[in-house]
């Protein structure tokens, strides 16, 4: 994506806003005045070393934990301090880089239990038609245990889906795929965010990947933002280049 | 089969279907919280008594109000219903009291195991206050069970009525739970949050809801059975149903922590067990009880259809 493009996205009005956002867990300052935004049907990537707080920032966009300070808006609405499932209700849905399936539940009820909160309607039907779309309906009745590693990855990604969210936030979707899988969730990811109307937010190590599907990315490194701009412009960033390679060295 | 093994199976499985009554009702909670909720025993009390209550029956010379009662005398079915709702609706109060306000200042869930215990000991109080120490019995078979014949023939062999219909009541129970938590939505959000709490709230599932509703149906289980005990046997004071409550507790480690097929199984093999011991030998009726827990659990430390024991990485 060319740097203009990426610039006009981030003058248009922010639809998720972060605003010195915080996190300590005792001693650990997981996240420290962290502030950025992304604009409404974007695809935000979220890259860092190991340790440098991505998923931490999940949680406090999803409501796990609350942020210890700072404040976070999606679409004009208040997000810090509510409780996840309020928070999904306002449209924000996730998946889990250490895969969250209700195991015990077929593959088509853990998609059941997301379509719940819909009085009333057949939910079948819309079930299936989103396992279709994940290439997962001829599993429908397997036990979510009982997947294979990618297909788990894609029922938690149908699940998200199936709770109508307007922002999604997806912790290292490619994370145990061989490079056809990932090629293959690449097409898919793009396919979805046109789809649904999504704004997505991607937490991947495989940066390449990410580089391919992203509007914009954000860096963060010990709980510190570094960076933030076109693909393009972080591959260029000093700073970036000081995180990851001081990291190996 | 003979008759005398017929006799002593159908009234061990009805004993039985009791215990796996109380043993879903801590299985609920338990696998929506990971916490047992010891004023269950209490509640199994509390259902008994209002069963009686609302026959019509008087209360004691010992009680608050002596030979005061209800101005109603509802036929036994209609009674046991009431009153498992009335334990269900006691049920979301203890919740309320000795559970909520734990979660929601992040207590250690362990400290709730006092509090409910707690709780169970105020109910059992305030049933004593009321009702006096005293025992009661139910207006006597004919009365309680419609014209219903005192005791029944199946297969030759001579059972109390009674006792066949607490099994069929028990199984009803038991049948309609299960079925319910499989097929319907509200089933599955509850197997939802006992598997994952959070990606159910991720879900947008109220977990809030879920966890009061599994306190209501638990309540009412209990209230079920003690209302069942009741009839079956009698009242024999506030407490009685303590010791089914620790019972329950038993099936529950026998069968399986959280698990809904083994509170079944754990149940029906502890009736038939007790049932097995000879009259004559009652006295240890008990001390069988829990040797049979005490050796399945040396074969099989996470009970009989439990999950097995995941060593934490």
């Amino acid at each position: 994506m060319e740097t203009a493009e990426a610039e006009a996205m981030s003058e248009q009005a922010a639809s998720l806003e972060l605003h010195g956002v915080s996190r300590r867990f005792g001693g650990l300052q997981a996240l420290s005045d962290v502030s950025f935004s992304v604009q409404e049907g974007e695809i935000f990537g979220l890259i860092g070393p190991n340790g440098a707080g991505k998923t931490t920032l999940f949680n406090l966009l999803s409501g796990v934990t609350p942020p210890t300070s700072g404040m976070i808006r999606w679409r004009g609405k208040r997000c810090h301090g509510l409780s996840p499932d309020a928070l999904n209700r306002l449209g924000i849905a996730r998946t889990f880089q250490n895969l969250r399936l209700f195991g015990e539940l077929t593959v088509l009820e853990n998609v059941l239990v997301a379509l719940h909160h819909q009085a009333g309607a057949q939910l079948e039907p819309q079930a299936l038609a989103l396992l279709e779309e994940l290439d997962l309906a001829h599993l429908a009745d397997r036990r979510a245990d009982e997947l294979a590693y990618g297909n788990r990855r894609r029922l938690e990604i149908a699940r998200a889906l199936a709770t109508k969210p307007t922002l999604l936030l997806l912790d290292e979707p490619a994370a145990g795929m061989n490079p056809s899988e990932k090629d293959q969730l690449c097409d898919l990811l793009a396919e979805m965010r046109q789809r649904h109307q999504l704004t997505l937010i991607v937490i991947e190590h495989h940066v390449p990947l990410l580089m391919q599907l992203c509007h914009r990315m954000a860096v963060l490194d010990f709980g510190r933002l570094i960076a933030l701009g076109s693909p393009e412009q972080i591959r260029t960033n000093p700073r970036v280049i000081e995180a990851y390679l001081g990291g190996a060295r | 089969m003979s008759a005398a093994l017929l006799q002593i199976l159908l009234n061990g499985a009805a004993s039985g279907g009791v215990y796996a009554l109380v043993a879903l009702g801590y299985t609920l909670i338990f696998s929506v919280l990971g916490v047992i909720n010891f004023a269950q025993g209490a509640l199994f009390s509390l259902g008994g008594y209002l069963t009686f209550l609302l026959m019509g029956g008087r209360i004691g010379v010992n009680g608050a109000l002596p030979g005061w009662h209800l101005p109603v005398a509802l036929p036994f079915w209609m009674a046991l219903l009431l009153a498992a709702i009335g334990a269900g609706v006691v049920a979301l109060l203890v919740e309320r009291v000795a559970f909520a306000p734990l979660r929601r200042r992040g207590a250690d869930p362990l400290l709730s195991l006092i509090t409910s215990l707690g709780a169970g000991v105020v109910l059992v109080n305030l049933l004593q206050i009321l009702m006096g120490a005293e025992g009661y019995a139910f207006p006597a078979g004919a009365a309680a069970l419609e014209g219903l014949p005192e005791a029944l023939l199946i297969g030759g062999a001579r059972i109390r009525t009674v006792q066949v219909v607490l099994l069929l009541i028990s199984a009803g129970a038991v049948a309609a739970l299960t079925v319910w938590l499989e097929r319907s939505r509200t089933g599955q959000a509850m197997r939802a949050v006992a598997e994952d709490p959070t990606a159910a709230r991720l879900m947008g599932i109220h977990s809030g809801a879920i966890v009061r509703l599994a306190f209501l149906l638990s309540g009412m289980l209990a209230g079920l059975g003690g209302g069942l005990i009741g009839l079956s046997v009698s009242l024999a004071g506030p407490y009685f149903g303590i010791s089914f409550g620790l019972k329950g507790l038993a099936v529950l480690v026998l069968g399986g922590l959280g698990s809904v097929p083994g509170a079944i199984a754990g149940g029906l093999l502890m009736g038939l067990a007790e049932a097995l011991i000879p009259s004559a030998a009652s006295g240890w009726r008990d001390a069988l009880a829990f040797a049979v827990l005490f050796a399945v659990l040396v074969l099989r430390p996470s009970g009989l259809l439990g999950r097995r024991l995941q060593e934490k990485v």
